[in-house]
């Protein structure tokens, strides 16, 4: 910012932000969308003349990297023809050009400025059909992106100001809601047309290279804040891996396999790699997601961890490189499926960034405030549809699966129904709402005692819900969950994992005889046959005695659970957050006859536990301890520190404890144990055969540093490799 | 001054209790309204109100009983609700919910992790859940359930509920909420609660969600509901206390409260409705403003009040202010009609800093009225607003509050040096000049970001300026809005106070009945119900009246939202009166599908998806003082009120001798152009370089902002 003064700078910037939320702003008006209003589920920006975000809109965070994404496709593919000219937009929908999915629809637009471009602008919303062999265009049988609908590349859908009557009309061909995809298109365009006039009176008052150089100043401003703040932190190499269990849209083939999604993230300097290339081959179903997919995941994890105090725009990806060869399950090569991607692989990208920054931003004192466990690890959608009025069917979407719980902190519990982690202001309907307008009645919503993970710090509780059909005809609900057999939530630095997905289906139940002698029964309580659920168990049928519970995944702990204190975990019970079963069976508490935790006999349970603990077998024995003074240099997550003593560095627990040099793997030296019980450690039943969890504790104190989720043969997990760790 | 010592009963008083002043405004026949303030009294409010009301005696020059006794009517906004509910010093509460749903209030619509946080959404680890008005063990699910049509499906246990109450009173509590699933639809098993409670325990406080908050959606009843109950007590306290005090100071004349819905109620009613008392001080402001713009025909206006710590911005739209179905409060959502005010963090004490990146920014951190700005010599070291204004020359620090509270510049240079004109190698003048720009720019955006978000378009509009500090840049955020017109009232420094004794009594009565058309269907207004629709607002209306004594000068508004099925947007409009017919209907249906073209534009109207008519509500209003108001003194010739002339700093053109004149000594039929400063008691009104200012025949002060640009 060498020209500008900072005054002009401050008052530009701010007006740049005014003018996103005014394009925001009419965007919501004339869609009128649920999607739009409530949901949140656009974005706008302005980015300068080569497609960098320069400010973009506080909605959903996976839209700020498509964005840009679309606009250079648009000048990649449209600059010589048709040819990019004042007054022309531009329509693009395709996942290989740099939206999600095709569901969004992003239009942009360049803002010519006394002949010169000044700098684009741009809206996307997620419309609510764009085609494709199902209504909604999540096309769970799909598996190629041929049955997934309309999806456009860089097409000129405005030409000099004036609309192209027969590229509108050819998007309106190719959805079942045509009405309001008509609006979301005109609100696309409205939002670019206040962005054009914004910034031309801005340009008027104060100069187009002024203005440019504003926008310019604050990409760098950003850049400089992020690479400032990673050059502060240790180099270091961090490994995340998420399984995927089976494919989507073929539930009910004999296939099963469990996907992964893997990251290595490298931070080196000032920057940031991210190398997803350990990834499994794109599947058949739609849970692949594209590179944009990929790229929406890593800005949803990046910008709320490391960028919280930035302006969020291109800055923040200057840093970033990311690698990943085409046809893998996280940057899948067409004709991949990949509607559901950003709910299912692209959603695991997101969990195992938000893994990887957050234990490298664990090896500092300074940002470990930031660091946090898995939150939640996918929804259960639930979609249900019933005879409506005028005899067709009427479909009904129900959210009650975002109402998730956030991941433990280092410094607090993780928050109660916090929602998804890309949604920065997320909001679920009334009870009311939804009975109002679809065929269920609620017997229960609300928090799921022992859903959030355990730890030291708790991951948070997750809303589940009750439902039984009532007031409907021929009634088919379709759910598909991963995060079935798997638990997504994972725990960190010895925190366990969150729920798991559960649902629970009762068919031919007594609950109308129940509610008819004066009760509203408990699901326990209900008699009928409870079938096996899958993940992805798609459609059946729900009659007017069947009774349906949800417990959607919910955030993993923070921190040996044993170290919970005894204060936190009697509120805990006091409020209802851990039942008093799991305050034995997970947290080893001994409670007294009145059920309250009995002090003395816990600790000595724990003590207790800690002994079995130092008893399990390590790959290798302790290194000989440094006898030298001992400097600590920096955390190596929540209880281990890396230390400097006898010229060397070493990975030492805070007992004092010294448990490998430092250019090793803590793991092989701390003793280990495999657990196939997920019961044990949370509130789940159903692990995949393939997996297991292992627990690796301090064989001084007994500490458990980590509970890994890993496949039963996979070496161990390499997560915090420090790159500086020679003296 | 025409003096009296006539114990005649003629004064209208007004009252505002802010945090930091206590303002009143006194009414009388045909004479100006006098302004008074006196510092707020935080351990117990009313002693502020007396000391104001002392101060106005001693203007009147009678003893303060003389004054009391004198005075026929009494009208009162306070912060005292909002202040209770934030800082969670309620009543002891319990909450009663349909079995099954105790988790709704903390669950809040899965918001419950970001409200409250403002623009700090997106940093994660500082969400929380906010402290809770009700703790979950006093959160009882009750054996009952209606359904979505209105039908018992489980019959309450009227057992049950005797039991619970026993052991919540055994508890502690002195308050109940109940809010039952559909109770708006089927009251009976609330309405039998009620019954209970007035038999096993006549002296708790209750509130039933259907008579609150009877509109569809369990969370915010619920929260509107537990609010009620919550403060309730707290404000029945309030009131009696104030009361009493005035009574024994010599009152004898009608005592009224502010609703935010838009008017008084009897301090009587206040204590049943202590949640409509949310935020009632910038109501007061936008009705004292909707009552100015009917007056000077401006029918779109938006209000602008800067203060200490905030700027707070209402918009009014043909004439009414806009009225919100739900809003935020005290990080909860609740279900009353109230008129819409949006506030961010800019005021005169608006700190202003460098950041690391050498990027000057001013605010949302506040140095308040303690310390205050540097220039108040009360140890604030770090720079503000207001010290902007001192050192750029728009406030003369000699006469500062009518030189009652003299300012220190040095203080003010001193911190500006240090903290914003060496980090950024500026001058101190240069510096200031930077602070200003940068506050009145952000003010700026907020109008135009409040006007576009309703669908409109700020250069529609007029900008109504006060608070102490809104007159003092108002030239300056208006002009970059792209605003022409903007009026400083007389009444500026009280505004809120103003509005609370010029407004009308009030009560809005409300309840949720949906009705929707089939998609496709030609002439939606068929497929409603006229008779349902008749019957539920003569229902309401009779409420309304009777809740207004039944007083035969109530004027009815009656109003019914609706929005196009499956899309997000709903219009609240005005039912014509009498009875309401099919034809009623389609015209209705009509003027909506207008209304949202004029608002999101043409073509937007997705009439082929059907109509759903949701919430009906009534709106009844009694004049309450009827006053003339005489016309303020002052000349026409500004020349006789010019002080002389001083260097002011203006961003816009550098340092220029800018005329100053006393305000006071305005009168009808003045004008002027700027440059100039307008020194009255209270504030300092500027009028920006190639700005022109004229004083309408109220004394308004009506400024062309349009200026040279």
């Amino acid at each position: 910012m060498t020209a500008i003064d900072p005054v002009t700078f401050e008052v530009i910037r701010h007006r740049l932000l005014a003018i996103t939320d005014e394009q925001g702003a009419t965007l919501a008006a004339i869609s009128g969308s649920t999607h739009v209003v409530e949901a949140s589920d656009y974005n706008v920006g302005l980015y300068l003349p080569d497609g960098s975000v320069a400010a973009m809109g506080r909605t959903i965070l996976s839209h700020s990297s498509s964005m840009a994404a679309i606009t250079r496709s648009v000048i990649g593919d449209c600059a010589d023809d048709p040819g990019i000219n004042a007054g022309d937009m531009f329509i693009v929908n395709d996942p290989w050009k740099g939206t999600v999915h095709a569901q969004d629809v992003g239009v942009v637009a360049p803002i010519f400025y006394q002949g010169e471009l000044l700098a684009w602008t741009g809206a996307m919303c997620h419309m609510v059909d764009v085609g494709g062999m199902t209504p909604g265009s999540f096309c769970i049988d799909a598996t190629d992106s041929y049955q997934e609908g309309l999806q456009m590349p860089p097409t000129k859908l405005v030409d000099g100001g004036k609309v192209r009557t027969d590229v509108w009309n050819l998007v309106l061909a190719h959805t079942r809601m045509a009405a309001t995809v008509n609006l979301d298109l005109r609100a696309l365009i409205a939002a670019n047309h206040t962005a054009v006039r914004a910034m031309t009176a801005l340009a008027d008052k104060y100069g187009a290279e002024t203005v440019r150089a504003v926008m310019s100043s604050l990409i760098e401003l950003s850049e400089k804040r992020l690479r400032n703040r990673l050059a502060r932190l240790p180099d270091a190499r961090l490994h995340s891996r998420a399984f995927l269990d089976n494919d989507g849209g073929l539930a009910l083939s004999r296939e099963n396999a469990t996907y992964e999604v893997d990251l290595v993230l490298t931070k080196r300097g000032d920057s940031l790699h991210f190398d997803y290339s350990a990834s499994s081959p794109q599947a058949k179903g739609y849970i692949n997601c594209a590179f944009s997919g990929m790229m929406a995941g890593i800005a949803a994890a990046l910008l709320p961890t490391l960028a919280y105090d930035a302006p969020w725009n291109e800055g923040l990806f200057k840093p970033v490189e990311v690698h990943c060869p085409e046809g893998l399950i996280c940057n899948a090569s067409r004709p991949a499926a990949v509607s559901g991607g950003a709910l299912e692989a692209g959603w695991l990208v997101e969990m195992t960034a938000i893994e990887c920054l957050s234990k490298l931003a664990a090896c500092s004192d300074e940002l470990i405030a930031e660091a946090q466990a898995v939150p939640a690890g996918g929804p259960d959608k639930f979609v249900l549809t019933g005879a409506g009025e005028n005899g067709g069917r009427q479909t009904y979407v129900i959210m009650d699966c975002l109402a998730t719980g956030g991941a433990a902190y280092a410094h607090r519990d993780g928050v109660w129904t916090q929602g998804q982690h890309n949604i920065e202001r997320q909001k679920i309907s009334n009870v009311e709402a939804v009975e109002m307008d679809s065929p269920l009645l609620y017997l229960w919503r609300g928090l799921v005692a022992d859903s959030g993970g355990a730890g030291r710090t708790r991951g948070g509780m997750s809303m589940g819900a009750v439902y039984t059909v009532h007031g409907g005809r021929d009634v088919t609900a379709l759910n598909s969950a991963h995060g079935w057999e798997v638990p997504n939530s994972t725990g960190i630095f010895g925190g366990y994992p969150g729920a798991q997905n559960t649902r629970t289906v009762i068919h031919g139940s007594d609950v109308r005889a129940r509610l008819a002698a004066g009760q509203i029964p408990a699901v326990e309580e209900l008699s009928g046959d409870r079938p096996v659920m899958r993940g992805r168990q798609g459609l059946y049928h729900l009659g007017d005695d069947d009774v349906l519970a949800t417990v959607p995944q919910a955030g993993g702990g923070w921190g040996d659970p044993l170290e919970r204190s005894l204060l936190a975990l009697q509120a805990d019970l006091d409020f209802g957050a851990v039942t008093p079963e799991a305050a034995v069976r997970v947290y080893h508490a001994v409670l007294d006859g009145e059920g309250r935790v009995d002090e003395a006999a816990t600790l000595a349970r724990r003590e207790q536990l800690r002994d079995e603990r130092r008893g399990w077998p390590a790959e290798r024995p302790l290194p000989a301890q440094p006898r030298g003074a001992r400097t600590r240099l920096h955390p190596l997550g929540d209880r281990l520190d890396v230390i400097e003593a006898d010229d060397a560095r070493w990975v030492a627990c805070h007992c004092g404890v010294v448990l490998a040099p430092a250019t090793e793997q803590w793991r092989r030296h701390a003793g280990m144990s495999v657990v196939h019980d997920v019961h044990a450690l949370g509130h789940a039943t159903r692990l995949d055969e393939g997996l297991e969890l292992r627990l690796y504790a301090c064989p001084g104190c007994g500490r458990l540093h980590t509970a890994d989720v890993v496949r039963r043969e996979a070496a161990h997990l390499d997560d915090i490799r420090l790159l500086d760790a020679e003296v | 001054m025409g003096t009296t010592t006539d114990t005649a009963v003629r004064f209208f008083v007004g009252t505002d209790v802010g945090g930091t002043f206590t303002d009143l405004v006194v009414l009388e026949d045909n004479r100006p309204p006098r302004l008074f303030k006196a510092p707020t009294t935080p351990h117990d409010r009313s002693e502020g109100v007396v000391n104001a009301l002392a101060l106005a005696a001693a203007s009147y020059d009678v003893s303060l009983r003389e004054f009391c006794a004198a005075i026929a009517y009494f009208s009162h906004g306070t912060t005292a609700a909002t202040n209770a509910l934030i800082e969670r010093k309620g009543t002891p509460t319990a909450l009663l919910t349909t079995r099954g749903f105790t988790d709704t209030l903390l669950i809040q619509r899965s918001m419950t992790s970001w409200v409250g946080m403002g623009a700090a959404t997106g940093h994660y680890s500082r969400r929380r859940n906010p402290g809770p008005i009700v703790p979950r063990d006093r959160i009882a699910g009750v054996t009952e359930r209606i359904d979505s049509s209105g039908r018992e499906l489980v019959a309450l246990d009227e057992h049950e509920v005797r039991g619970l109450l026993r052991r919540l009173r055994d508890e502690g509590v002195r308050a109940l909420a109940v809010s039952f699933l559909w109770s708006f639809l089927n009251a009976e098993h609330e309405t039998a609660v009620g019954r209970i409670v007035a038999e096993e325990w006549p002296e708790a406080y209750v509130t039933l969600s259907h008579e609150v908050a009877p509109v569809l959606g369990e969370y915010e009843r619920s929260a509107t509901t537990v609010v009620n109950s919550y403060l309730g007590p707290v404000i029945r306290d309030y009131v009696a206390g104030l009361e009493g005090r005035l009574r024994s100071t010599g009152f004898t004349g009608d005592f009224s409260i502010m609703d935010s819905g838009g008017g008084v109620m009897r301090a009587a009613d206040a204590a049943r409705r202590a949640a409509s008392m949310l935020t009632s001080g910038p109501a007061g402001g936008v009705l004292a403003s909707a009552a100015l713009a009917r007056r000077l025909g401006h029918r779109n206006v938006i209000t602008s009040d800067m203060g200490g710590t905030s700027f707070d911005v209402g918009l009014i739209v043909d004439s009414e202010p806009l009225v919100e179905r739900v809003s935020e409060v005290g990080d909860l959502h609740l279900a009353l009609p109230r008129i819409k005010v949006t506030a961010i963090g800019a005021g005169g004490g608006s700190i202003a800093w460098v950041d690391e990146a050498g990027v000057l920014a001013v605010g949302p951190e506040s140095a308040g009225s303690v310390p205050g700005p540097a220039c108040y010599g009360r140890g604030g070291d770090r720079p503000t607003v207001t010290d902007a204004d001192v050192v750029l020359g728009v406030i003369d620090p000699e006469r500062f509050l009518g030189g009652r509270m003299p300012l220190e510049r040095a203080l003010a240079e001193k911190a500006i040096r240090l903290h914003v004109a060496d980090p950024l190698g500026l001058s101190v003048e240069e510096a200031a000049a930077g602070i200003r720009q940068v506050a009145d720019n952000h003010m700026a955006d907020l109008l135009r970001k409040v006007t576009v978000e309703q669908g409109y378009d700020p250069r529609d509009f007029t900008v109504y300026a006060y608070g102490g500090a809104g007159p003092t840049h108002a030239y300056a955020y208006t002009e970059a809005a792209g605003i022409a017109t903007l009026v400083v009232p007389p009444t500026s420094t009280v505004h809120s106070a103003y509005g609370t004794v010029t407004s009308d009594r009030y009560r809005a009565v409300q309840t949720t009945d949906v009705q929707r058309t089939p998609p496709g269907a030609a002439d939606p207004a068929e497929h409603l119900d006229p008779a349902r629709i008749n019957a539920t607002l003569d229902d309401l209306s009779l409420r309304c009246r009777a809740d207004l004594d039944d007083d035969p000068r109530v004027r009815l508004s009656r109003i019914v939202y609706l929005k196009f099925r499956r899309q997000a947007h709903e219009l609240p409009l005005t039912v014509p009166d009498g009875e309401v017919t099919t034809d009623v209907l389609r015209a209705l249906v009509a003027e909506f599908c207008d209304a949202y073209e004029r608002l999101y534009g043409a073509g937007t109207a997705l009439l082929g998806a059907g109509v759903e008519l949701h919430t009906l509500r009534v709106e009844g209003r009694v004049g309450v003082t009827g006053i003339t108001e005489g016309g303020y003194e002052g000349s026409a010739e500004p020349a006789e009120s010019l002080i002389g002339s001083r260097p002011v700093y203006f961003p816009e053109c550098g340092r220029v001798d800018a005329s100053v004149y006393r305000g006071e000594g305005l009168g009808a039929g003045a004008s002027l152009r700027g440059p100039a400063i307008l020194e009255f008691a209270g504030t300092t009104v500027v009028v920006g370089p190639g700005q022109s200012l004229a004083v309408d025949p109220y004394n308004n002060l009506v400024i062309d902002c349009r200026g040279n640009v």
